[in-house]
């Protein structure tokens, strides 16, 4: 099965170095949707301190595949440039 | 003796050498099982259980699409299914994680067991109820835990239940489970376990690599895990 990676950035960045075998690029995209939920939940506070959370799933090839991007407006502040 | 792993240094339970001698006479054979092989199917109707005594085993639950949820995970000394000697049918499908070795105990021996030896029919239930426990604690890791915390409540239970059963010194041990299997027990997708697999690396608390369980700093793993394992009613927690 193919090989796929799954990076991450909100207050921390992360590269996946492992990758994980998935049956084709669709569930690598669903993958990363649930993934990106799952982060949510598991993170909220990191998320929380990023004001984001952006993941991508790229082939073995480096190919991006689907950028998940999530951002936190937050009542009466507005987004500073470094989240914008 | 094969059933010498079963209930051994519970807490609020013992049995007897006549008791353990009996059980043991009700043993019909030993079975050896490949990895990956699902050896009771939901829905089937049962005339034996299996005590577990080499190897690890799972019991779980595929959904429609396929996607499997493991409800259990078995060591060495479990009883696996003995609630089957009631119930009659399992209501999940039961396999192999590793190659492992069973010894087969029909029903109609257990029921002739019961009849000579009544205290153990409470003690084979008291198996059950340790094994309802677990579910339990599985319940309160999946709803309540984030990621991390799931993976590293799991490593620190496999460990207090390897160590039980003289299968880990404690500080490392075998654990034939891959990145799937613990996405699978702790519900969350492979990416994610990768991710935890790495976190706990990086933060000093174990390492999970090639089949093998390394714990590098149990007292903190354990509180990352908030795991107590008094749910396992062993006597040397």
């Amino acid at each position: 099965m193919p090989r796929y990676f799954f990076n991450f950035e909100n207050s921390e960045s992360y590269r996946d170095q492992d990758g994980v075998e998935l049956a084709g690029d669709h569930d690598a995209c669903i993958e990363a949707v649930k993934f990106a939920g799952e982060y949510l939940h598991s993170s909220a506070q990191s998320v929380w301190d990023g004001r984001k959370l952006c993941v991508e799933a790229r082939d073995a090839r480096g190919r991006a595949l689907v950028v998940i991007s999530i951002s936190l407006d937050v009542a009466g502040t507005p987004l500073s440039p470094r989240n914008g | 003796m094969y059933t010498d792993r079963f209930l051994k240094d519970k807490r609020g339970v013992r049995l007897e050498p006549a008791e353990r001698a009996a059980l043991e006479a009700a043993i019909s054979d030993i079975k050896t099982f490949p990895p990956r092989k699902t050896v009771v199917f939901a829905g089937e109707t049962m005339n034996f259980s299996m005590l577990l005594i080499d190897g690890l085993m799972s019991r779980y639950i595929d959904d429609r699409r396929g996607f499997r949820q493991l409800v259990a995970v078995h060591v060495p000394g479990d009883f696996m299914d003995l609630h089957g000697f009631p119930l009659k049918q399992l209501d999940h499908d039961v396999a192999t994680l590793t190659a492992s070795t069973v010894a087969m105990v029909p029903h109609r021996a257990l029921e002739q067991l019961i009849e000579a030896e009544p205290p153990l029919a409470r003690k084979l239930w008291f198996a059950t109820l340790i094994d309802a426990a677990i579910h339990r604690a599985w319940l309160f890791r999946l709803g309540r835990l984030d990621a991390t915390g799931r993976v590293a409540h799991f490593i620190c239970e496999m460990n207090a239940r390897l160590v039980a059963a003289d299968c880990s010194d404690g500080q490392s041990f075998a654990l034939g489970l891959t990145q799937v299997d613990l996405a699978e027990i702790c519900g969350l997708t492979t990416v994610h376990v990768n991710r935890v697999v790495r976190i706990l690396r990086e933060e000093g608390l174990c390492r999970i690599q090639a089949g093998r369980v390394e714990i590098l700093d149990l007292k903190r793993l354990t509180a990352r895990a908030q795991f107590d394992p008094y749910y396992l009613y062993n006597a040397h927690p």
